[in-house]
């Protein structure tokens, strides 16, 4: 018997403030509403455009402007994924506000003069991906542009036009021309910011799919509330979870968006090694100089996860919690042998990452538990560490195939995603004598692969994923053979 | 040289100001479309119970079978497809019920109250077993010439083989959609995601039973069509026809991504059997095909399309001895429906395939396979029609020098000997496409011209805009009719009210069909204005017997620079002197017919040709392949404008490759496609082009051309995509001589031929 669904239920509206294309604005949201369903549905502003509706094709793509790390940002995001509610204290900048039909800004005009829209429908998504692109780099390379728009479909022009508006903007135009006067008019604001965001109830006709929405600011906060609704889903991006809300139309009666909880943004250095807070997004990984010398691999990694867009506001606390077996980062996360520090109210733990995945999609987290950093050791300079990732295009696709490695002296681990319900790390491989001539990695290969029953999906036959383990690991021999 | 000009609507699109059908201002009292979907992909249906979601407060009417006031049908040449199904469920995803509420959530809330009692029948989902079957729409087609079981007997060699080539999701970035508003009592105003204004329009009133004029179909733009929106938007838009005729109230369809790709049809994918036998050479003596398409579960366009594969069945190559037999196959899968190409891409495939066993079978060139057999003017093509002017050779040997094509060859080899993982491989992609709608009757267009009293000029044309730039081009050629600057022209929505019984926009001949009327229209109004201007002139003091020129928004004798007039002026005095300043053209495309009984005919007015060679260099390991290079030469008469032709040969290569290297379709055993986003389904993205691409575009004189000498562009050059998968094909078989690529060649598909 299908159940009537509630009539003018309560729901908990989130009132923000925010500057929208350099105007101050103080909203009502409906909980949980994606940055494109507001612009569109509620401000009727049509410009940014619904494609997918799962932040795969960067038709949505706007842009957001905060300090992060002592400056200000502007990062391409995508829309139909980010919670308005995150707007709270940012500048949104959308395709309307960069320019108008009579007033180009440069980035439209060299798209128009390289003949890089035809249809249209993608092009405000391109335009705002090369102002977050353009905003930060003043000279970027094919292969930084390459980064700023893989994450951005575009079925009719075949790309080459739009590359060469791009590569021409890159080359030959005044990088300050770039931001516009009134964007840069914002940026003290979003320093000085003290607005406060509220929440408040009400009755509604529509029926939202997410009840409340709830953005701690501090983990004592966090705690408290996750003490009270043990059944809340813990967001950082959202990027996994609005996916379910947008296509699989699931239901949530609260969210709670850690994102803003400056604890749980650091990056740091300590004795046990390298701590990641939960709400760091991959950008920041990315960037970050700590990352960058000390755990070059992850850096690499990151670059081909997602898009720039997800990358912007996706977590890897993220990408862990939501424990897929074929998460992109848990395989080297693995072999990093990193640890989580579990939080709760009054009650802190740290667990190894190869004891947090129990089932297909089951971890360790307790009820009122959340994470709250990633702590990686530092590998030794001489380890071997690297992953690989199959799937069926270059950029923002899913693997059907993960892995990563690491030989160091006489200890060998290879892990593995996609092939069992969860991470795993071989046992095989790591009880396996040192891997020094070609033959041996052969037959290592062929015995890991029979370690596991992968299953076959869209993304691929269990056969195939099989072949794939074996491929990798002869990749890795490869390289590490030289 | 003249700077042509940018995209018509260039400057909306880049500042997000350009409007789409639903992306615009809710209006007062409008309801929202939801639908309830099939579970399952064939069925009886027992019952379908809507009472309770009818009841849901904010809903205003639950619609299904039983409320169609006319026809329930919307098939359209062969008439099979109902709009909601009455007792039999055909595919995954077919629309059952559609809920209309105040509010899009309430209208999805009340599709979870619809409950429906069916009992289940086993799908047919594959070619063989729908053949096996014989669930054709139609009998076996057949075109046949010369003595084929004769030829065969005197040929050296004899190979056969079986080729397979995959669907394909159009992956329009706007999704099908439409809004519907009542106006008065006695009209339906339907904008409507669609390249066929006129078949809305035309099923629409069969559905409500009202006659055509009481429906209006207005297109704005396309956000993407590349022929899903021909057919396949049909059956929204006379729903949402149906709501606001039922209702009252405007109504507004907007599938999701997930719903667009689970319940709409694609590319047909196809399946052959073929022989061919050739001389000790390679020249090719006999030819016998037979092409089966997955068509899915409605006639739709299938029948056409495979039509076309069957004209496409010799690609560039004179054989005089072929037999070419096709069977559209019924199958429990979304019917399939036009993508660009339209079957061609698929015939060309098969036979390409023929081409790269002959060389490798006889221990040739590809390339010099390709040559020998090659159209010249005077052939004659299985179908009957005589080639006139071939651009067959001309454009493979073009191509073979931009892409060094020998020392490349000799690059390859030498690459190959040295490296152990990574291969590299060089493929070869000629393209002989005919432009015409093979059905001949459809090779017709109109177009309405204003001239305002300003000077300003409005253009309507049967033709739809989608990004393929038909607007720019209709703007450009009356333009140079009316000899005014291109930003004076301003290029209107297609409207049946304004442009009635169109074609679709489709099958290339968007600018042909629609160009030509806007130019015969254009030459009517500047008639017109002629003897208006000489007198103007004359009043002037020149020679009432000089040749009136028209040129960049000014007027002025031959042979005299002074004194001019402008353009303005002569329409202001037209207007006073009560001479027409609007006008109607009509285009029909001439001398075409076909003969399906006799399978003979002259089915094309003309010819595109073109070649392309793509390198690549594949890891063996990984699966993973870049394309090194890519070298095109695509032949287009005297282009109306190189830069869009540019492009859209550029985002055709880009599709076509996608199609044969990474984008498949793929359904469980049930019929319910799995591949229903962009996170499963997956089209190039910016890293998946050509490291280099160079594109030729050759300007030939033919005398079969279109609007000023041009060609059309839109489909051929999807063609050249194919180069991409021989290549790989190519790299493979310098590891495995014997080893057969599947199609799509995805990462899986290149590791498994390796096997």
């Amino acid at each position: 018997m299908l159940q009537t669904p509630k009539r003018s239920p309560e729901y908990r509206y989130n009132e923000i403030s925010f500057f929208l294309n350099g105007k101050k604005q103080i909203v009502r949201l409906s909980p949980g509403i994606s940055t494109l369903d507001f612009l569109n549905k509620k401000l009727q502003m049509y410009g940014t455009k619904c494609s997918c509706n799962e932040g795969d094709c960067g038709a949505c793509t706007v842009v957001i402007s905060y300090p992060r790390d002592g400056g200000i940002v502007y990062e391409a995001i995508n829309s139909c994924l980010y919670p308005a509610a995150k707007l709270h204290g940012k500048h949104l900048i959308t395709v309307e506000g960069l320019g108008s039909p009579e007033d180009l800004h440069p980035i439209q005009r060299a798209l128009l003069e390289h003949h890089g829209t035809q249809c249209g429908y993608c092009t405000p998504g391109f335009v705002m991906s090369l102002f977050a692109l353009l905003a930060s780099i003043p000279h970027p390379d094919t292969e930084s542009i390459m980064a700023a728009l893989e994450g951005n479909l575009c079925r009719c022009t075949g790309y080459q036009s739009i590359l060469n508006a791009a590569q021409e903007l890159s080359k030959n135009f005044d990088p300050a021309g770039i931001v516009p006067a009134w964007c840069r008019k914002i940026e003290s604001q979003l320093f000085t910011f003290k607005d406060v965001a509220q929440t408040v109830s009400a009755t509604s006709d529509t029926l939202y799919s997410i009840e409340q929405y709830m953005k701690p600011e501090n983990c004592q906060q966090l705690a408290l509330l996750l003490d009270k609704h043990p059944e809340a889903v813990i967001i950082a991006g959202g990027t996994d979870i609005m996916v379910m809300v947008n296509i699989a139309r699931r239901k949530f009666e609260l969210l709670i968006d850690l994102s803003e909880i400056s604890e749980l943004k650091n990056i740091q250095v300590k004795n046990d090694g390298v701590h990641i807070g939960a709400a760091v997004t991959y950008s920041r990984i990315m960037d970050s100089g700590i990352i960058k010398s000390d755990l070059p691999e992850l850096v690499r990694l990151c670059r081909l996860i997602a898009s720039q867009q997800i990358r912007n506001f996706g977590t890897l606390a993220g990408n862990i919690a939501n424990a897929s077996p074929i998460g992109d980062s848990l395989p080297l996360l693995l072999v990093y042998d990193a640890r989580l520090r579990l939080e709760s109210l009054g009650a802190t733990r740290e667990i190894p990452l190869r004891e947090f995945f129990l089932d297909y999609r089951k971890t360790a987290l307790q009820k009122g538990e959340y994470i709250r950093e990633i702590i990686i050791p530092i590998p030794p300079r001489e380890a071997f560490i690297r992953s690989l990732k199959t799937a069926k295009r270059k950029s923002v696709d899913i693997s059907s195939v993960a892995s990563a490695i690491r030989i160091q002296g006489e200890s060998v681990i290879l892990a593995l995603g996609g092939v069992a319900a969860t991470p795993v790390i071989s046992s095989v491989f790591s009880s396996s004598v040192p891997l020094m001539d070609g033959k041996a990695w052969q037959a290592v290969a062929q015995a890991v692969a029979e370690e596991f029953s992968p299953l076959s999906d869209v993304r691929g036959s269990a056969d195939y994923r099989r072949k794939m383990i074996i491929n990798h690991i002869l990749q890795y021999a490869e390289e590490y053979h030289g | 040289m003249a700077k042509l000009p940018y995209h018509i609507n260039g400057k909306l699109h880049v500042s997000g100001s350009s409007r789409f059908i639903g992306d615009e201002a809710p209006l007062s009292g409008m309801l929202y479309a939801k639908f309830f979907f099939s579970p399952v992909a064939h069925a009886r249906i027992l019952s379908l119970n809507h009472s309770r979601a009818k009841i849901f407060p904010g809903v205003h009417a639950v619609l299904c079978a039983q409320d169609v006031p006319g026809e329930n049908m919307i098939g359209h040449v062969i008439k099979d497809e109902p709009l909601f199904p009455e007792s039999k469920i055909m595919y995954q995803h077919q629309p059952l019920a559609m809920v209309l509420a105040e509010d899009e959530s309430i209208a999805e809330a009340a599709v979870g109250l619809i409950g429906l009692e069916y009992e289940e029948l086993p799908p047919i989902l594959e070619i063989t077993e729908a053949d096996e079957r014989g669930e054709w729409y139609i009998p076996e087609r057949k075109i046949e010439r010369g003595d084929v079981k004769g030829a065969f007997k005197d040929c050296a060699h004899i190979l056969e083989g079986s080729s397979f080539s995959g669907g394909q999701e159009h992956f329009y970035m706007e999704s099908q959609r439409v809004r519907a508003i009542p106006v008065d009592h006695d009209l339906i105003h339907l904008l409507c995601a669609t390249q066929s204004t006129m078949e809305v329009q035309e099923v629409a009133s069969h559905v409500l039973g009202i006659p055509a004029h009481r429906i209006a179909v207005e297109v704005p733009r396309l956000g993407g069509a590349f022929g899903g929106k021909e057919r396949a938007a049909t059956i929204w838009g006379v729903m949402a026809a149906l709501g606001a005729y039922l209702t009252r109230r405007p109504v507004q369809i907007i599938l999701s991504r997930d719903e667009d790709m689970r319940a709409t049809g694609k590319r047909h994918p196809f399946l052959s059997n073929w022989k061919i036998g050739c001389d000790a050479q390679g020249k090719i003596r006999a030819w016998d095909i037979e092409l089966m398409c997955n068509g899915g579960a409605y006639a739709d366009l299938s029948v056409a399309i495979l039509e076309r594969a069957m004209f496409h069945a010799d690609n560039i190559y004179h054989i005089p001895n072929a037999r070419i037999r096709g069977r559209a196959c019924r199958t429990n899968l979304p019917p399939n429906t036009a993508f660009r190409g339209f079957g061609g891409p698929q015939g060309i495939f098969v036979i390409e395939s023929a081409i790269e066993k002959i060389a490798r079978i006889l221990g040739k060139d590809p390339l010099e396979i390709r040559k020998i057999n090659a159209y010249q003017n005077g052939d004659i093509a299985p179908y009957g029609q005589i080639i006139k002017d071939s651009g067959a050779t001309k454009t493979l040997d073009l191509v073979a020098k931009n892409a060094d094509y020998q020392n490349s060859l000799s690059e390859i080899r030498k690459f190959n000997k040295e490296n152990r993982i990574l291969k590299q491989g060089m493929g070869i992609m000629p393209v002989k496409f005919g432009i015409s709608f093979t059905t001949a009757f459809l090779n017709q267009g109109s177009a309405l011209i204003w001239i305002y009293i300003d000077g300003s000029v409005s253009v309507s044309t049967g033709g739809v805009e989608m990004g393929q730039e038909l607007n720019s081009k209709v703007a450009i050629v009356v333009a140079k009719v009316l000899g005014i600057p291109f930003e004076r022209i301003r290029v209107e929505s297609s409207h049946t009210q304004r442009t009635g019984n169109a074609s679709p926009t489709a099958a290339s001949t968007g600018s042909d069909i629609n160009g030509n009327a806007a130019r015969i229209a254009a030459e009517k109004l500047r008639a017109n204005l002629e003897p208006i201007a000489a007198k103007m002139l004359a009043e002037q003091g020149n020679s009432p017997d000089a040749r009136v020129i028209f040129e960049n928004g000014m007027v002025y004798c031959a042979g005299t620079e002074q004194p001019k007039l402008s353009f303005t002026q002569v329409v202001v005095r037209a207007h006073q002197e009560r001479v027409a300043l609007g006008a109607y053209g009509y285009y029909a495309t001439p001398d075409l017919w076909f003969d399906r009984e006799l399978g003979e005919g002259r089915p094309f007015y003309y010819y595109v040709y073109g070649a392309a060679i793509a390198r690549v260099e594949l890891n063996t390991l990984s699966g993973e392949h870049r394309i090194i290079s890519t070298h095109i030469v695509h032949e287009n008469g005297k282009s109306l404008h190189q830069e869009i032709d540019m492009g859209q040969v550029t985002g055709a290569f880009v599709q076509g490759m996608g199609w044969c290297t990474m984008e498949e379709v793929v359904a469980d055993n049930k019929g319910r496609y799995l591949s229903a986003n962009p996170s499963t389904y997956k089209i190039p993205g910016i890293r998946d082009i050509p490291e280099k691409l160079d594109i030729q575009l050759v300007e030939s004189d033919s005398s079969e051309a279109s609007v000023f000498g041009s060609k059309a562009t839109g489909e051929p050059p999807l063609i050249y995509g194919m180069a991409v998968f021989f290549a790989l094909q190519d790299a493979i078989r310098s590891v495995k001589p014997e080893a057969e690529l599947r199609f799509p060649a995805t990462p899986e598909a290149l590791i498994s031929a390796l096997q």
